[in-house]
């Protein structure tokens, strides 16, 4: 299988890093709804059910197939950034009912007026605790060279 | 218990662990040869390659009466892949908040 490079990878000391940025041809106010508002979330995420709109609210992430993942905002200022942390952890068969920070992640949309809209920026960080079944399973060692090729890349291209 | 990257993030929030890698990536190296090409003592290196083997990131291979060192891909390869997947969802993700702020 070929491996793109994620140009949104970082290695920093607290871990490993994914970072995209989208720019939006919609004033701030509209790309905060679509970040915050839960019916709107629904629409690009899950189903998000919180019990409160301020940092510490918590609830959950669901979808139709009966997934339910728990979740809460860390941190929010409005219109700038809003920060939750969610069980994403894909390599558990079962998601945890209640967030464990020791395998959680982090994820922050910071949000800027630009020229003609805004720009979107989510970084999401904290993988380093997360399980990883590629990771448990894999043993054999193929292709060294190309791969450590293609991580360096990807470490170093934001750096 | 699951197994977590945790020892393998920590092995490489080093600078001259990357160097090491960087190195060995090119081909397996005594822990002498790589004192010669980088700006590390051949203590230090023994150093680092102990923490690396540590966590599965390099294996001794002995060649003659020399001890060379070989990395071993699949952990950072998996790193590799989960960010690379990591990121797709977020691309989707964005692209579907865009389309749903624009027509807010």
């Amino acid at each position: 299988m070929s491996m793109t490079i994620n140009p949104g990878a970082v290695v920093d000391e607290s871990g490993f890093s994914v970072t995209r940025s989208i720019r939006i041809a919609a004033p701030v106010e509209n790309v905060w709804a679509a970040v915050t508002e839960p019916e709107h979330v629904s629409r690009w995420f899950g189903r998000l059910e919180l019990d409160g709109r301020e940092a510490t609210a918590s609830g959950s992430l669901s979808w139709p197939d009966g997934t339910r993942i728990p979740i809460r905002i860390e941190a929010i200022d409005p219109l700038r950034s809003v920060s939750y942390r969610w069980g994403n952890d894909d390599a558990l068969a079962d998601a945890p009912a209640e967030l464990d920070e020791s395998s959680s992640t982090v994820f922050t949309f910071t949000l800027t007026a630009v020229d003609g809209g805004t720009e979107l920026t989510v970084l999401e960080t904290g993988f380093e605790a997360t399980s990883d079944p590629v990771y448990n399973l894999e043993s054999h060692r193929t292709g060294w060279n190309e791969e450590l090729d293609k991580l360096v890349a990807l470490v170093e291209s934001e750096a | 218990m699951t197994e977590t990257l945790v020892p393998v993030f920590a092995a490489l929030g080093d600078e001259t662990r990357w160097s090491i890698l960087r190195e060995l990536g090119q081909t397996d190296a005594s822990a002498s040869a790589l004192a010669g090409r980088l700006p590390v003592t051949r203590q230090a290196i023994a150093k680092h390659l102990a923490v690396l083997q540590e966590v599965g990131l390099v294996e001794p291979v002995r060649v003659g009466r020399e001890v060379r060192f070989r990395v071993v891909g699949a952990e950072l390869s998996a790193v590799a892949r989960r960010l690379e997947a990591v990121g797709a969802e977020w691309d989707r993700r964005l692209a579907a908040i865009k389309e749903i702020a624009e027509s807010l």
